[in-house]
């Protein structure tokens, strides 16, 4: 049996290299849209993971005692021992990290929910079959319910979902296709449980789960821009970018300044420092000499160590600079921009 | 007309024993109390009033988001939409919703923390009440084996809403239940319908064997008797350890995820698994008519839990089987669970401590070390606003020692000598039946020899999802 999903977890540890706390990878787990966490998932490539492991402080806690029980974890440092390094590398372990679209404003899940519940209802509609539902989400209820009060083939387009839905498995490939497609309810069959799923694929049910996330992220990924499958993220944004930074930008593009954008929307210069440092995560484009002196620019590039995102090191050793400006070089640099 | 309305709106031909006389009490606008066991068809007798009087709305108050969350999805298959919830699930505004059009619903399902919410207990004084409905009402005895605090204040929360006629009701309740809910309630001379507890579709098998047997005993019990089956355990890690060392099993519990919860309840209502191993949250509102077989792997808390237990078996009034595997010490898990449901000694002195010592309320879980949310420190908040010190140990004292009673005598089931249907009954102040294959005490039980059930068909992906998308 294989067991992946430690394994992931571990990599996300590793990944953050001692330079962030065990709080920090709390939250990035847990999906908090804070600016700090945002930045730690960019920074330091947790983004697949954002959101995927959504656990109680209590389960947190038992989780890494038990990693530094079985000699993997150094928590005082929080950095992995050679034995948890082991568990960490595998090129599996990285390539299923790496296909976790990681929660972005709940877009892969909802839309999980809405077309699971409507293929469910559907179905069973069809079939005369009474059921019971497997979601019990009220918003995606609300929005199944709708779109079938429309009167429409429903029987061809199903046959087109079939299609798009193989097409884009065939290409995502095992064992992620058999982790979606066993989760799916249809009037007859009833989905599985990571329990079962895993029994299946012979993977501990946590690694059976991450199949299917992965999975599913790799479908909706396949699909192409006219599939007829798209219909079910209608109205869902899967932006990483918050609302409130997202506004503060539109601001910027319709020509505001930051302290008229502060004093439009009333909040205080740290958040729209924050929502500026979003832009520069996620932007294509950025005006970082706005926000930064060139040659400031330049020194930050050359005083920051090979694959170290800390900024402490780098404030200490320049003047008049500040930790929001680092932080928007830093930012851009990741991104893969260079100005040396 | 009853039974036009019964065809209309439920789709059933005759109303099964004693849910007659309970609707006439409710449409001539008495107020009632009802004990009848699990799958006794209860909530008809509530709901069916409702199209006969056409007339306002009916409030149902539930203990457990699970249970309002089944009635609701019955409710709404056979097609009715007057139906909406207040819980912790829904969101303020979809509250605000909800109590806007309160004239759209013919059913509010909500919780008791909810009905004493002040803008709900406001919206609801101002409507149209045809009737409150108190489900599991037994809730509301601190003699009862599931004394919750949240239904001491339902008495005084029916009078805010205008004294509307009230409905308890509940599967079992002894005589001392029975007057602590028709007084907490202010039920006035309410109509009084007792069912019997009896089940005599059941056989009642109780197995004594040494600790070590008990696992081998199980999986070959598991082969042997009918299915579908339901096996009880007392914990999650339990339930999840036996499923995996049985064939064909799937376990149920508390702690998975929604969507996991419902896949294994939505394949062991369609046969498609024939095991189940949970814990007592499985089962609470799951209309499943063809369970044959219930086995208890751990000795129930209470005669009642029992009875509720075993009553999930042989509701489609075909024989069905209860087996009890009991081994010397078992109760102990039991007395643990009983006393991790109340303070300490030490922690309610404590609490009255810190309190006395200026510490506010919001401050005391961190000093306590204790979670805001956690049972345990709901009761404790409430003993520290209605006792004093004392009286606090006091009460928690006589609470555990009434709860070890109760386990006392669910312990008495399983070692007795005599007939175990007469002991239970007498439990239940009835005189006792006779009736051939009763218990294991009576005769021998024989299991009848019943076919396997349906398989997984596990099959290569495509396949699958051809099978899901076919409409043939």
């Amino acid at each position: 049996m294989v067991h992946l999903a430690d394994g992931v977890v571990l990599l996300a540890i590793k990944r953050l290299n001692g330079e962030r706390s065990e709080r920090s990878l709390f939250h990035v787990l847990n999906g908090k849209r804070s600016a700090t966490t945002l930045q730690d998932a960019f920074f330091y490539d947790l983004e697949p993971v954002f959101g995927q492991f959504p656990a109680t402080t209590y389960e947190y806690e038992k989780q890494l005692s038990e990693y530094a029980k079985r000699g993997w974890l150094d928590r005082e440092r929080f950095l992995l021992t050679e034995a948890g390094d082991l568990l960490a590398s595998p090129e599996m372990v990285a390539d299923l990290f790496g296909r976790l679209g990681g929660e972005r404003r709940d877009y892969n899940a909802m839309t999980w929910k809405r077309l699971s519940l409507f293929v469910q209802t559907l179905m069973s509609r069809e079939h005369r079959q009474t059921f019971f539902p497997v979601q019990a989400d009220r918003s995606a209820e609300r929005w199944v319910k709708q779109i079938l009060r429309v009167d429409r083939d429903w029987r061809s387009l199903m046959e087109t979902f079939h299609r798009e839905i193989e097409n884009a498995l065939e290409t995502v490939g095992d064992p992620y296709a058999t982790a979606v497609v066993y989760r799916f309810t249809g009037a007859y069959e009833t989905g599985f449980t990571y329990e079962q799923i895993g029994n299946l694929l012979d993977v501990d049910p946590y690694t059976a789960r991450l199949y299917f996330l992965a999975g599913w992220n790799g479908l909706l990924k396949a699909l192409p821009d006219e599939a007829v499958l798209k219909g079910f993220t209608h109205g869902l944004s899967d932006e990483r970018m918050t609302h409130s930074a997202r506004e503060s930008y539109e601001l910027f593009l319709k020509g505001r300044s930051f302290s008229q954008i502060q004093s439009i929307r009333r909040l205080r210069t740290s958040t729209i420092e924050d929502h500026v440092v979003e832009m520069a995560m996620y932007l294509e484009t950025f005006p970082l000499e706005q926000f930064v002196p060139g040659d400031q620019i330049q020194r930050v590039e050359a005083l920051r160590e090979v694959g170290s995102w800390a900024l402490k090191p780098i404030y200490e050793q320049m003047e008049e600079i500040s930790y929001f400006q680092i932080r928007l070089v830093l930012a851009r640099l990741k991104r893969g921009e260079t100005f040396v | 007309m009853f039974e036009a309305t019964l065809k209309r709106v439920f789709g059933y031909e005759e109303f099964r024993a004693g849910q007659r006389e309970i609707i006439e009490a409710v449409v001539e606008g008495q107020d009632v109390l009802a004990i009848m066991p699990t799958g006794g068809g209860k909530s008809l007798t509530f709901q069916l009033p409702s199209y006969l009087k056409n007339n306002g709305l009916t409030i149902i108050v539930s203990p457990l988001l699970s249970l309002i969350e089944d009635q609701i999805l019955h409710i709404r298959e056979r097609g009715e939409r007057g139906v909406a919830r207040l819980t912790s699930m829904e969101s303020l505004e979809e509250k605000q919703e909800v109590l806007n059009h309160l004239k759209r619903f013919r059913f509010l399902y909500l919780s008791p923390e909810q009905l004493a919410v002040p803008y709900v207990t406001r919206a609801l004084a101002n409507a149209n009440v045809q009737m409150l409905v108190i489900d599991e009402a037994h809730c509301i005895s601190q003699w009862g084996h599931e004394f919750r605090p949240e239904y001491a204040r339902l008495g005084e929360l029916r009078k805010q809403i205008g004294s509307p006629q009230c409905m308890a009701v509940t599967a079992t309740a002894p005589e001392n239940v029975k007057r602590d809910i028709i007084e907490k309630l202010a039920l006035f001379t309410p109509a009084q319908f007792v069912h019997s507890a009896n089940r005599p579709e059941i056989r009642l098998i109780v197995e004594r064997l040494e600790k070590e047997e008990k696992i081998g005993r199980l999986k070959a019990l598991v082969r042997d008797i009918p299915k579908p089956a339901v096996v009880y355990t007392a914990t999650r890690r339990e339930a999840e350890k036996l499923s995996s060392e049985l064939e064909d099993a799937m376990f149920y519990h508390g702690g998975m995820s929604t969507e996991d919860r419902r896949l294994v309840q939505s394949q062991f209502l369609r046969d498609e698994v024939p095991i189940m191993v949970c814990t007592s949250a499985f089962g609470m509102g799951v209309n499943k008519d063809n369970v044959r077989s219930v086995i208890h792997y751990q000795i129930p808390a209470t005669v009642e839990a029992y009875m509720q237990e075993i009553g999930r078996a042989g509701r489609d009034g075909n024989p069905a089987f209860a087996v009890l595997l009991y081994a010397e010490g078992d109760e102990r898990i039991q007395q643990f669970l009983i006393d991790q449901q109340y303070p300490k000694d030490e922690q309610i002195r404590n609490a009255y401590f810190e309190m006395e010592n200026g510490s506010t309320l919001s401050q005391l879980p961190r000093l306590l070390r204790m979670g805001e949310d956690d049972p345990v420190f709901l009761l404790l908040k409430q003993l520290l606003a209605e006792r004093s010190l004392q009286e606090a140990i006091d009460w928690v004292k006589d609470r555990k020692r009434a709860r070890y009673r109760q386990l006392g005598q669910m312990m008495d089931v399983a070692l007795i000598n005599t007939c175990r249907r007469a002991y239970l009954l007498r439990y239940f102040s009835e005189e006792k039946v006779d009736q051939e294959d009763c218990c294991d005490v009576c005769g021998p039980i024989v299991f009848p020899e019943t076919p396997d059930l349906v398989r997984k068909n596990v099959t290569e992906w495509k396949k699958r999802l051809t099978q899901i998308f076919s409409f043939e």
